[in-house]
């Protein structure tokens, strides 16, 4: 931590005899990639729901992350909870707890596809633009609720250096460098990095240390190229992170209360991400050529204790290993001024290798396992149980995971004046094969016959394969006049299945159970739900129709509109369900149908000079239309997980003050989401509840000191619910915060 | 002739050989291990619970000692308690006229992984026919009966 500090103080003590450079053309409008213009423009650019946010309203509002637009775009939730890995975005009443989510992510114009690896410090971040609504048939898997398009600083957009170090409540230090320079006029450079660490917000009250400590860091290499019509780059991004969490806190069945965090076994979260992507773009006479190739590695290890109590039940380590290669081509056709194309083709492999082994412990070798197979016995012979030898002993769990999968998609657009009907199909493929190989070994007895323990194996091994072949269209109609912009769409959203390796643990744990009274020559009547099937590892993919209508409205450049409103049809839901009794694992399970409709509407209002004011607010009413589980039938319920409102306001006023403080930025800002209900049959919710987040900034020539607060009325609230082993965990949302941050562009 | 003479030699060897075996082993009714599915019957403070479809199979000494264990499948003698697969060893057998009599006494039977004292085995008596078997014996304090058909081996 020292070393970090001289080393800003070193770094920042340079900006004395900086260059002057024009830090105005950071906040200028960016320049948007040649990738998205091409990928974006007609069907998706006036005919979408989007949230889009420039670097200057980036900084001020505080978005590095996914995480800090939840709210900020109507109907878009990213919880805080668990850890890095787990990244769980809703919007419009869909999302996955588990697995992956139906909001896809871009950064650079390649594509992110493990979320595990959503969750990071954006360095420098140039637009982030959400779109809202079903994407697939121009992003494909996994965007059926929406896409979020991340663009980072070009060293063609700026040239200079940015220094920022902040220090905030718990200890908590973000710093970052970056450097951009053009070698000529046809070379950009840029390198940077950055650096976390905190201490943590909460404690475990078992052995008093914080739980959500963190240190980490990144960086990222840009090297770009422009000549005439062509233009290459590379980006080569990396981020480290070591981190605690998983603030669970166990509710006390009897009286409702919310226990402190308290549990014995150690949890923890490293991840290693590396991500290249190559651009390229030509532009014709009439047409533009792109392609993007990407790499990316992840490599990432949980370690948790997975019962989240201080007894010594079981912990699971989880470690991944991830290759993917993807490769996207579009060429966009222009031959008239009343008719555009595009074409493309996208492919992408990935290779998934997970060992998740799940530790027994003694008192979950106790209840889990031993409780269950002498329940029947011991009716029998109540004198007598079975006996496992092993303190503690592991179930082990191997994978192989290599997926692959490639698409064809065009679009079409007619211009009739100030109408445009666009049109457009992608025809998807995907295969999927998951390898297992689960295993676990022990010595039994049963102590009215056997003196001495027994050795007992038992394995769960074989392969699984799912392909998904999926035609995903969109039609839309778009009127756009100078102030006033309306559209209608139709379109059909698609997120892949897939299989569920959470549950392998609860497949072995019975398989065990079957193995050992099997020995015996004991038959017990099958009671519960019973997992031990290669069916159960698989789950179908998930579809929605999604019809939408929106406009937008700007009378004067001091005032602009948007709303939309949608209505999604979605079939197969995926919804994460704990399996009945006391199971340890999770599962993904196909919902039935359910329905989602809702508005969204953002307003942003410049009443009079330097003051800014912005509203966003989203309703999502998504319930099931058919969902029995086979124990309840919860037709009619909300989905769970899922926000019903969001609402965002927030404003700014500067003061232009002299040549020396340039500035002063007062920001305001007050971010609810709610109700959100945690369970499917409904009884469980956290009511909507607000954030309100303040800022004051002091800019000079080249630097800028800024203070600021979170969560400034220490609104107490929930994130995340769950259940394990029986018991149900609730996780609460982070208290007030403070801090201080300095920053120097030179 | 000379043929005719090797022809009656050989014909009175297997004569000898067949009258010796017939003196000495009587073709038992069973080929080795061998499968029934039946109905057991047992009395529980005073009322019989059948238990139809199930296994039995018996398993002969091939060491010429006219034992075999007796293995019965999934038994249940209270409908509350797990089916148990039970292991009655060491039953003594004669064989008259074509069919296997069965008889044993205070024998601890095989059960959950050992010996099962609770359930010895009293008064054991029984048939085996070259398509039937029947039993007739008490488990522990569970007087019970056991009549197999022989299961066809496809």
């Amino acid at each position: 931590m020292r070393i970090v500090l001289t080393t800003i103080l070193i770094l920042l003590s340079t900006v004395v005899s900086a260059q002057s450079v024009d830090t105005t053309a950071l906040y200028a409008v960016p320049e948007v990639s040649i990738t998205s213009q091409v990928k974006q423009a007609g069907l998706v650019e006036h005919s979408v729901a989007k949230t889009e946010v420039f670097m200057y309203e980036a900084e001020r509002e505080e978005i590095d992350d996914m995480r800090s637009m939840s709210a900020y775009a109507p109907n878009f939730y990213v919880p805080d909870y668990g850890s890095r890995m787990t990244s769980s975005i809703y919007m419009r009443g869909m999302g996955a707890r588990i697995d992956q989510p139906a909001v896809g992510l871009y950064v650079d114009d390649a594509p992110v596809l493990n979320k595990n690896a959503f969750d990071f410090d954006v360095l420098d971040l140039r637009s982030v633009k959400l779109l809202r609504g079903p994407q697939s048939t121009l992003y494909g898997r996994n965007t059926m609720a929406g896409v979020m398009d991340v663009h980072t600083l070009s060293p063609f957009s700026y040239s200079g250096t940015r220094l920022a170090a902040e220090y905030g409540t718990a200890n908590t230090v973000k710093v970052r460098a970056s450097h951009y320079a053009l070698v000529g006029e046809e070379v950009g450079v840029s390198v940077g990095g950055y650096f976390r660490h905190t201490d943590g917000l909460f404690t475990n009250e078992y052995d008093g240390e914080r739980l959500d400590w963190e240190h980490g860091g990144g960086g990222r290499a840009k090297v770009e190229w422009r000549r005439g019509a062509i233009s290459l780059s590379n980006t080569l991004s990396v981020d480290a992170t070591n981190q605690g969490g998983w603030p669970y806190r166990l509710i006390d069945t009897a009286s409702g209360e919310k226990l402190q965090t308290n549990y014995n076994d150690p949890s923890n979260y490293t991840r290693l991400s590396l991500n290249d992507a190559l651009r390229f773009a030509y532009k014709g006479d009439n047409y533009t050529l792109t392609s993007v190739t990407s790499w990316s590695y992840l490599d990432d290890c949980m370690t948790l204790d997975q019962d989240f109590t201080p007894r010594s039940m079981f912990t699971l380590q989880q470690a991944q290993r991830e290759h993917t290669l993807t490769e996207e081509v579009i060429v966009k056709y222009d031959p008239t001024k009343r008719y555009s194309a595009r074409f493309g083709a996208f492919a992408f492999y990935k290779h998934l290798n997970m060992a998740a082994p799940v530790r027994f412990k003694r008192d979950g070798i106790d209840e889990l396992i031993l409780a269950n197979a002498n329940k029947g016995i011991q009716m029998m012979f109540p004198d007598h149980a079975i006996e496992i030898e092993e303190r503690e002993f592991d179930i082990t769990s191997d994978f192989r995971n290599p997926t692959w999968g490639a698409a064809l998609f065009h679009t079409s657009e007619v211009k009739l004046g100030r109408w445009s009907l666009g049109a457009g199909v992608r025809f998807d493929y995907e295969q999927t094969t998951l390898r297992y190989d689960s295993r676990a070994t022990i010595h039994y007895r049963f102590t009215m016959t056997m003196p001495r323990f027994k050795q007992l194996d038992s394995k769960f091994v074989g392969s699984n394969r799912k392909s998904f072949f999926e035609v995903l269209p969109r039609v839309a109609v778009n009127y756009n006049a100078p102030k006033f912009n309306a559209y209608a769409t139709v379109s059909k959203g698609y997120k892949a299945g897939g299989f569920n390796t959470q549950i392998f643990s609860d497949i072995l744990q019975n398989r065990m159970m079957t193995d050992m009274m099997e020995d015996l020559g004991v038959y017990l009547d099958q009671t519960g739900p019973s997992y031990d099937t290669a069916e159960a590892t698989g789950y179908k993919p998930e579809h929605s129709w999604n019809y939408e209508l929106g406009a937008s409205y700007t009378p004067t450049p001091k005032f602009s509109t948007d709303v939309s409103l949608f209505y999604i049809d979605c079939r197969d839901q995926q919804l994460t369900v704990f399996p009945a009794g006391k199971s340890t694992g999770r599962m993904m399970t196909n919902a039935g149908r359910t329905h989602s409709y809702g508005v969204e509407a953002t307003v942003d209002w410049w009443p009079v000079k330097n003051l800014d004011l912005r509203a966003a607010y989203g309703y999502t009413n998504a319930r099931f239309l058919k969902y029995n589980d086979g124990n309840n039938d919860y037709r009619g319920r909300f989905v769970p997980y899922a926000p019903q409102h969001t609402l965002s306001l927030s404003g700014d006023y500067t003061w232009h003050v002299n040549r020396t403080l340039s500035r002063i930025r007062l920001h305001t800002d007050w971010r609810g989401v709610g109700r959100i209900y945690w369970n499917e049959a409904n009884t469980l919710s956290q009511p909507f509840y607000g954030l309100l987040g303040a800022s004051v900034a002091f800019d000079f020539a080249r630097w800028t000191i800024e203070a600021w607060g979170r969560n400034l009325t220490g609104e107490e609230y929930d994130t995340f619910y769950f259940v394990s082993v029986g018991n149900a965990f609730m996780q609460s949302g982070r208290p007030r915060q403070f801090g201080v941050k300095l920053s120097f562009d030179f | 002739m000379k043929i005719f003479k090797i022809f009656a030699l050989a014909a009175m060897m297997f004569g000898m050989v067949a009258c010796d075996n017939g003196e000495e082993t009587p073709e038992p009714p069973f080929k080795g291990n061998t499968g029934y599915m039946g109905t057991v019957s047992v009395v529980v403070d005073g009322a019989t619970v059948d238990t139809p479809d199930t296994a039995v199979g018996i398993e002969p000494r091939n060491d010429g000692s006219m034992l075999m264990d007796i293995k019965f499948g999934a038994v249940k003698f209270v409908p509350a308690m797990p089916a148990l697969d039970i292991t009655v060893p060491n039953v003594s057998y004669t064989i008259e006229d074509g069919v296997a009599k069965l008889s044993g006494s205070n024998i601890i039977p095989l059960c959950m992984g050992g010996e099962f004292p609770m359930y010895t085995v009293t008064t054991l008596t029984g048939t085996v026919d070259p398509s039937t078997i029947k039993l007739d014996l008490n488990f522990g304090q569970y007087p019970t009966k056991y009549i197999g058909n022989k299961l066809k081996v496809e």
